[in-house]
């Protein structure tokens, strides 16, 4: 707890202060005031001798005391308040303003992985705050589902909706192959990729982290017009981070074979990662790891975070005036 | 210039009537004591005269009622003890100040006297000492005293001191006089007492009180209540205690009934007034009281 306008006390004890000087003056005419104004009266003793007066009297000082302590009291709430009472923070804010395109492989092959991903992301929708997210198919050709886009609610949809579709294998509702065999031969993952990256909206002054998750098993069927490694180029000079997720078929001696290993050296090169889908490693987990290490990346500058308190005061100095009125009411000053 | 007396006469005739006047005049020719058989002359007779002192062949030769005058009765001293403290410059019961009435109920009585031929005088005291003023007869005598009384009530005069009065008067004042002692509610003890019998024993003593102010009245607007003995503010949350303002009348009454009765046991009349419309009226009950209880 802090003090914004620290000097507020200070220059508020010198106005008590002079307040205090005033009243002592005021309090030396005052004798000559009540003189002038006042109503002389004799034989106040009829009075003031009375038990049942200094009863009264002293009820009197004691209200009289309470109005002072309260008026102190609330005086200094005021000043509290005017003196802005704030906390300070360092706080360093996560950037949640993502870019995540989703980029699947939907040969026959992929359709298994590519459900468990768009469920996956069709289940972190409903916690994204200011990430885009948007979908893209690929086969021998590519087709953009829906583009980057923070209306979530339709991001579920279409990703359930695909899901579905990757489950049944086309067989129940939307065919998911739809146009994506205009090209020649099968799962050309360079044309792919680069279409994924230029779905990306907005120049490279864009500030927005871009991250592309790739489903694929890198096994080229054709003759892409990008091959994979000018595909990974393209990304790199579109500052996009390529995260690969790999059914690896691993060989019988527990090592990646060559394919796997050639998308893993092309998404490393994007600043991205490969994730090799072992059967420890289920998709949601990957999805996470991914996750982890794109907000390790892109984390906000620390900020000084310096909020107001004004609340309790407030309202503790609004029932203290409240009291302060009614007790002057009540002595009739 | 239109002085003090002048006004006083001037209210005596507003604030009563013609009858009222005689009556009062009547009174005060009827509360001496101690005629002699030293006849002097006649007069016309004045309602509250003596029935007795009406010589009936004077009267029947004159055909208007006439009545004896005696030469002891006939040149009377009215000395005026006045109360000039501060006390007597504060509000009366009425709202007027103490001042004014104590100034209209001495003239008043002072010109009834001086027009009976009687010699007035004056003796003022307050906590800065007592001073006495001789006897005499002249309205400008009179007017000199009033003007004594009025210079000397001010808010800040010294504080009364009714004892230091009384004991002065009792001291210096030799000739029997008739005294009428002007004073506020002030309460008696046994200091009073004793100075009172000794008065009492040479003089006629008749006491008219000027009734204090309310201290628990709601003034509306004006200032302040303030007590002129120490200057010192009587809160308004205080005076507007009503259990208190109940109390405070109790006893108030109560002082007034306990200083009456004890002045009575001394032999000495006392009435008390609470504003100038009062005074003719008071004076004329004062001396009523006076001629009753000296039978």
């Amino acid at each position: 707890m802090e003090l914004i306008f620290w000097w507020m006390p200070l220059a508020a004890a010198a106005v008590a202060g002079g307040g205090v000087w005033l009243y002592l003056a005021w309090r030396r005419r005052s004798r000559a005031r009540l003189q002038r104004d006042g109503v002389p009266v004799a034989h106040s003793e009829r009075l003031t001798e009375l038990p049942e007066y200094q009863r009264v009297l002293r009820r009197y000082r004691a209200l009289l005391a309470g109005v002072l302590t309260i008026v102190v009291v609330a005086s200094g709430v005021g000043v509290l308040l005017a003196s802005r009472v704030s906390s300070v923070e360092v706080v360093q804010p996560q950037s949640y303003k993502r870019d995540i395109m989703l980029c699947l492989d939907v040969s026959g092959s992929m359709t298994d992985v590519d459900a468990k991903i768009v469920d996956t992301f069709a289940s972190l929708a409903k916690n994204l705050h200011g990430e885009r997210v948007g979908l893209t198919v690929f086969d021998s050709s590519a087709v953009q589902v829906f583009p980057l886009t923070d209306d979530y609610d339709y991001v579920k949809t279409e990703l359930t909706t695909y899901r579905d579709s990757f489950r049944s294998q086309g067989e129940s509702g939307l065919r998911y192959w739809t146009g994506t065999d205009l090209g020649e031969g099968a799962s050309l993952i360079g044309d792919g990729l680069s279409s994924c990256v230029l779905g990306f909206d907005g120049d490279s002054s864009s500030k927005r982290p871009k991250s592309i998750v790739l489903a694929t098993d890198n096994y080229v069927n054709g003759s892409p017009i990008f091959t994979l490694k000018q595909a990974g180029d393209l990304a790199t000079k579109h500052d996009v981070r390529v995260y690969a997720i790999d059914p690896v078929d691993y060989s019988a001696d527990g090592t990646p074979d060559t394919v796997a290993t050639q998308l893993k050296d092309v998404v490393d090169k994007t600043g991205g990662g490969f994730y090799g889908l072992s059967s420890t490693d289920t998709v949601p987990a990957i999805v996470q790891k991914i996750d982890d290490q794109e907000a390790g990346l892109f984390t906000g500058a620390r900020r000084l975070v310096v909020s107001d308190h004004p609340g309790p005061l407030v309202v503790a100095g609004l029932l203290l005036l409240m009291a302060s009125f009614g007790l002057l009411w009540r002595v009739r000053l | 210039m239109a002085g003090l007396l002048y006004r006083v006469k001037t209210k005596m005739s507003i604030f009563a009537h013609r009858k009222t006047l005689d009556l009062l005049e009547g009174g005060y020719a009827s509360v001496h004591r101690g005629r002699s058989h030293d006849f002097d002359d006649l007069r016309a007779y004045v309602p509250g005269d003596e029935v007795k002192d009406i010589d009936w062949k004077a009267t029947a030769r004159h055909g208007e009622p006439l009545v004896k005058r005696y030469i002891a009765s006939r040149r009377h001293n009215l000395a005026l003890l006045v109360d000039t403290g501060r006390n007597m410059a504060a509000t009366a019961e009425s709202g007027e100040s103490k001042k004014d009435i104590a100034i209209m109920a001495a003239g008043a009585l002072a010109s009834i006297a001086t027009q009976h031929g009687d010699v007035v005088s004056l003796i003022v005291g307050d906590e800065g000492g007592s001073r006495s003023y001789p006897s005499g007869q002249k309205d400008e005598h009179l007017e000199r005293l009033l003007r004594v009384v009025d210079e000397r009530i001010r808010l800040d005069a010294p504080r009364s001191d009714v004892l230091g009065l009384l004991d002065t008067v009792a001291r210096q004042l030799t000739i029997r006089s008739l005294l009428l002692v002007v004073t506020d509610d002030v309460r008696l003890g046994d200091e009073h007492m004793r100075l009172l019998r000794r008065l009492r024993a040479r003089h006629e003593v008749i006491w008219l009180t000027i009734g204090d102010a309310d201290l628990m009245r709601q003034e509306g607007s004006r200032g302040p209540v303030y007590d002129v003995q120490e200057v010192a503010a009587l809160p308004a949350y205080v005076r507007s205690n009503r259990a208190l303002r109940g109390l405070f009348e109790e006893a108030a009454v109560q002082t007034v009934v306990d200083s009456e009765r004890e002045l009575r046991l001394l032999g000495i009349t006392s009435h008390r007034i609470g504003s100038q419309a009062d005074v003719v009226p008071g004076l004329f009950a004062l001396l009523e009281k006076q001629r009753r209880a000296e039978r």
